[in-house]
């Protein structure tokens, strides 16, 4: 086959250019592909059930790259595949089948830490396009212009660069450039890092990361002293607030990088859900308007908290992370909504079926959110079951239920509520805002 | 054959008496996992004392190379080749690319310390031009075999610590950042743990140890201008597999000083060489753990044995 060129225009250029800023978006299975799909990503990453890193994720079947390819090319996205693993000499054997058969799939793209990977490919002369991990670390233009000339086709950088960085890389325009915007960050240099093989020989470069470096340790200033410097209450960790980089994708977008990336492929539909429907917001209002309002960006990030189990900062984006971008306690974890149900179809003006996802009781506060809906407050009076007997508590997740509330009902919607808020309210409560 | 790093003036008088084939100089601003580095000023000088004795002078640039360092970087390069400087270690493909155009690029070794985990993709790295590709310890033996019949000239690690996990953020600092705020609320800690704390935070690199709760052994750290680099809790050691290495045609051997003596370099290049010439070796200056070589790692958690 032929190698194409996917993308129509490769390089942003910026507000003014004739190309948008791409939303790349995680996926670990079909479905949460679909719902970032739907959702508003311009394209989605997902493993494959070989060669990729993060071995926990679903990952998918050449099945179900297939359909998702189908998938994707009704709404003019595109799929790129992780081949992302730093392959042992015995990891190779039916290497080339696989990536023979991603150009069957008919993939956009692979993202592919191994030279020797990226090169097969190459070789090959496979349709998709070959994008260079963040596993090599790409901090400046002179690896991607090393990168150019090994006939890549993207360059994802290294979660290391400073805004400033990624800006004056992305300007000079030599390959597109990815950049992350959200989700978890590695501690280290990705692809540096090998503590999980050497404390649980789980392998962190072919998906076996079992997060080492988030144990806590003891401090000593003298290796051959049994007393800690640290104390037993806080003790050292080496774990990272997670990015959140709304306030610098404006400069991002004019600086010409090509692709917004947003980590979490392990995250569940409705975390992808709420995270990629508040930054295609984002970005489309930087286009229509060229900007985005303090205020704005203030609501995108109170949506997009709606979503986060783990608190976020700017990683490098404002410079060298300090000691307030780092986690050290034991329960920083925060979880402030719940996804409570699946909007399946209105049934009539009052009634319509959902699917439930976690407990949610009648009369009670509850929020919308969908593709392509600003999130809406509403409140959840009489629910049904299949039959119309009327319910007292939804608790089975997966069950049909016929709810009556007053708002919008998108296909594909979903409803969540804010954690606490899961007692029944009573028909009089006041309606109150989510936050 | 044989390249040991130079953490002092003294260690490096004492390798360049002992003849190592190479020796691994550090320079400030791109030289990393190091205590302490040679004057600039020094470096022609030294170069030319290192060729005097037929041995061979390598510079240490393993640092990530940052947009706002290029032109720096382009310096050091500069300085390298004036001196004359035989090896360059790098880590990351700028400084391949901007070798290149110094026609620099058969000088530099890649030393990702990991990453490199396959036959192929060290052939990728020799195939630019470089003149050696530095294997990943995380691998076994027998991997490392299978690489060297089709890689070409892969150097090994044989002996020292390595990095386990290397980091752009100021960990220690930040953490003694997090508890100097923590006791600002809560005045109950011992002023000599306090002092303990905070005595190093102003010097450039800090060495501590850090243990995992549930675990034996203590892992070095250095936090200098670079980041943090967590090391391993023992040196590799590689008496029992030298010989095999060699007769694979695995020709480039590493012995890395930091953390040890200045007579560490030279004891161990003896203890080498006499086992590949068959003689006899003292035990007690045996120090180090060869397990990495059978030490396999998978790929999921179910596949734990």
């Amino acid at each position: 086959m032929t190698r194409k060129n996917v993308y129509s225009c490769q390089l942003n250029t910026g507000k003014q250019g004739t190309r948008k800023i791409e939303l790349l978006a995680p996926a670990g299975n079909l479905e949460k592909a679909k719902t970032a799909i739907r959702y508003g990503a311009d394209a989605v990453y997902i493993g494959g059930n070989r060669f990729s890193l993060r071995s926990r994720a679903s990952n998918f079947s050449m099945e179900d790259i297939q359909e998702l390819c189908q998938f994707a090319k009704e709404f003019g996205a595109k799929v790129h595949v992780t081949v992302n693993m730093l392959p042992h000499p015995d990891d190779f054997e039916g290497l080339k089948e696989y990536l023979l058969e991603l150009d069957e799939a008919g993939i956009d793209a692979i993202i592919a830490a191994s030279p020797a990977v990226l090169s097969l490919a190459r070789s090959l002369d496979v349709g998709y396009e070959l994008h260079v991990s963040t596993q090599h670390s790409t901090t400046n233009s002179k690896s991607i212009e090393f990168w150019k000339d090994q006939k890549m086709d993207r360059v994802v950088l290294a979660r290391e660069c400073t805004l400033e960085q990624v800006s004056a890389i992305a300007k000079k325009q030599i390959l597109p450039i990815e950049a992350f915007i959200h989700g978890g960050m590695c501690i280290s240099y990705s692809g540096r890092c090998v503590l999980s093989n050497h404390m649980t020989l789980r392998d962190a470069n072919r998906g076996g990361c079992a997060q080492s470096c988030r144990w806590k340790y003891r401090v000593f200033d003298d290796p051959k002293s049994e007393t800690p410097i640290s104390p037993e209450h806080r003790l050292f960790s080496m774990s990272s607030r997670d990015l959140q980089a709304v306030d610098f994708v404006e400069e991002m977008i004019n600086s010409g990088v090509s692709s917004l990336k947003i980590e979490g492929r392990m995250k569940s539909a409705y975390y992808i859900a709420t995270v990629v429907s508040a930054y295609r917001r984002l970005i489309d209002e930087i286009y229509e308007k060229g900007f985005a309002s303090d205020e704005f960006r203030k609501e995108i990030k109170m949506e997009i908290a709606k979503a986060e189990n783990r608190p976020t900062g700017p990683g490098f984006f404002k410079g060298i992370p300090d000691r307030k971008v780092q986690l050290y306690r034991d329960h920083d974890e925060t979880v402030t909504q719940e996804y409570v149900a699946e909007i399946i179809e209105r049934i009539d003006d009052e009634k319509v079926l959902l699917r439930v996802r976690n407990k949610f009781t009648p009369f009670s506060h509850a929020e919308v959110f969908g593709p392509n809906i600003k999130p809406a407050s509403i409140f959840i009076e009489e629910v049904y079951d299949e039959q119309g007997n009327p319910m007292e508590a939804c608790s089975h997740p997966m069950q049909m239920v016929m709810a009556r509330y007053d708002g919008p009902a998108p296909a594909f919607g979903m409803i969540r509520k804010r954690l606490g808020d899961d007692t029944t309210t009573g028909r009089n409560s006041d309606s109150k805002e989510s936050d | 054959m044989f390249r040991v790093s130079a953490n002092s003036k003294q260690e490096l008088e004492n390798l360049i008496n002992a003849k190592s084939d190479g020796i691994i100089l550090a320079l400030p601003e791109f030289s990393i996992r190091q205590i302490s580095f040679l004057d600039p000023e020094d470096l022609e000088n030294t170069v030319q004392k290192i060729h005097e004795h037929s041995l061979l002078a390598a510079v240490n640039a393993m640092k990530m190379l940052e947009e706002d360092e290029i032109e720096e970087a382009e310096e050091f390069l500069k300085l390298c080749q004036s001196a004359g400087v035989d090896e360059i270690y790098i880590a990351d493909e700028g400084w391949i690319q901007l070798a290149r155009k110094m026609d620099l690029i058969d000088r530099l070794i890649f030393q990702p310390e990991t990453l490199m985990v396959n036959s192929y993709d060290a052939k990728f790295y020799l195939d630019q031009g470089l003149k050696s590709v530095s294997m990943a310890h995380e691998l076994t033996l027998d991997e490392i075999l299978s690489c060297a019949s089709v890689a070409g000239p892969i150097e090994i690690l044989i002996q020292g610590y390595y990095s386990w996990m290397s980091s752009r953020r100021p960990l220690l600092s930040n953490y003694f950042e997090e508890i100097k705020s923590m006791n600002e609320s809560d005045q109950s800690d011992p002023e000599d743990l306090k002092n303990k704390l905070y005595e190093n935070e102003s010097s450039d690199n800090q060495l501590y140890w850090i243990q995992e709760q549930k675990r034996a052994g203590k892992l070095p750290v250095i936090e200098d201008s670079s980041g943090t680099t967590v090391y391993s809790d023992e040196p590799i050691c590689s008496y029992d597999e030298i010989s095999l290495l060699k007769e694979h045609r695995i020709n480039r051997f590493r012995i890395d000083t930091l953390f040890e003596d200045d007579e560490y370099g030279v004891r161990q290049l003896a203890l080498y060489r006499n086992i590949l010439n068959q003689k006899p070796i003292e035990e007690s200056h045996k120090k180090g753990s060869d397990h990495l070589y059978s030490m396999k790692t998978v790929t999921r958690k179910d596949q734990m044995v």
